[in-house]
């Protein structure tokens, strides 16, 4: 009896694991999707096109769904099977992305594949990172603050260029890329170092990232 | 599937990760399609037979297109000739649309052509939808710049 109930009790948790695996695959798709949409669109002074290719709004929702999932884990492998939901996410965000460029450009698959073909090699450290910072934002300690503080950071660079072109620019792209980025923040401790440990988080991924890479897109 | 030990499934979808990543950084994908000048001459008509240029316009008789030797023949990406067409085509209600000799009414009816068919697919190439939008709205200095190009694009003389 007891060994019936073990096995149903890993089913449904290996279900549960695949259930989630899947769900942010469609989330992925969904939002390349709009991601691409948005970047055919030059309305609004060209703001929606530059949200539509930028990174840093489409990554923060990633994040923001493994870490959903993370709860849900239990704590064996849970980095792991994050890391894998975390890789559903971005490969179905990518392929989605470009087969909608390919479908809407008249481009085939060897015209979109040489522009989609190092992003997908990203994706394999990618995963690892954003599964490790979305597991580990979970913490009630000073490593959880700064997980939690990872997307406002290598956001930074996005809202700041944007920020700078004028109205519709802040508008469009860096008021929704800071709020999305900033949601994780809700779940900070409300601890007095908290604050200071999101700050210098932010600053130290930022600026640097700001410095390396000011026009980081999909299209560099 | 779902059957399988934890520790096996996880390392399948590992093993999915790294082999989707690893064929994306070794493999260059497969070669695009290509044109010889007679596929692009053939493509250019095409699309001629399903578009009409502005009046006093006419689709050129002969395409200067470099075919290369028998040695080393050129090779054009597919579409090529379609978008020659599809651009001959915008520059000549584009000209028009900008055009200070003619009345206003014509004007007004180029930007309309320009604009109705442009939204509908298809179209091979992005054609400066926004100057033409930009037009509509009493801002012709866009289109006006982008017809000014057409003269002097190689391949598209401009009568």
């Amino acid at each position: 009896m007891a060994i019936q109930v073990q096995t149903e009790t890993i089913e449904r948790r290996q279900l549960s694991i695949w259930l989630a695996i899947a769900g942010l695959g469609c989330a992925g798709a969904l939002t390349g999707l709009i991601a691409q949409y948005l970047r055919q669109d030059n309305g609004a002074d060209g703001a929606l096109m530059t949200l539509g290719g930028g990174m840093a709004i489409w990554v923060a929702i990633g994040f923001l769904l493994a870490r959903r999932t993370a709860g849900a884990r239990p704590a064996r492998d849970r980095i792991a099977w994050v890391s894998v939901t975390a890789a559903a996410y971005l490969f179905a965000w990518l392929i989605a992305y470009h087969a909608l460029l390919g479908a809407r450009e008249h481009l085939g698959f060897a015209q979109v594949w040489p522009q989609m073909r190092y992003w997908l090699v990203a994706v394999a450290p990618a995963c690892l990172a954003l599964g490790f910072i979305a597991t580990e934002s979970l913490r009630k300690d000073v490593l959880g603050d700064i997980c939690l503080a990872l997307p406002l950071g290598w956001s930074l660079s996005e809202i700041y260029s944007n920020a700078r072109l004028g109205g519709a620019h802040i508008a469009v792209v860096s008021i929704p890329t800071l709020l999305v980025a900033s949601l994780p923040l809700l779940a900070l401790r409300r601890r007095w170092w908290s604050l200071p440990v999101v700050v210098v988080t932010v600053l130290v991924i930022g600026v640097p990232f700001h410095l390396l890479f000011p026009q980081f897109s999909l299209d560099s | 599937m779902l059957a399988l030990p934890s520790r096996l499934a996880l390392l399948s979808a590992a093993l999915v990760i790294v082999a989707i990543s690893g064929a994306a950084l070794v493999w260059d994908g497969p070669a695009a399609p290509t044109w010889s000048a007679d596929g692009v001459v053939a493509e250019y008509r095409s699309e001629a037979a399903r578009l009409q240029l502005a009046p006093g316009w006419r689709w050129q008789k002969e395409l200067s297109i470099d075919a290369g030797t028998t040695e080393t023949p050129m090779h054009y990406g597919k579409g090529f000739g379609t978008q020659m067409a599809d651009y001959r085509w915008f520059c000549s209600w584009a000209t028009r649309a900008v055009s200070k000799r003619l009345a206003p009414k014509a004007r007004r009816n180029a930007l309309e052509q320009l604009s109705t068919k442009m939204r509908a697919p298809p179209f091979s190439m992005k054609l400066p939808e926004s100057a033409v939008a930009g037009a509509l709205r009493g801002e012709i200095q866009y289109l006006r710049e982008d017809a000014s190009m057409c003269g002097k694009t190689v391949n598209l003389p401009v009568k």
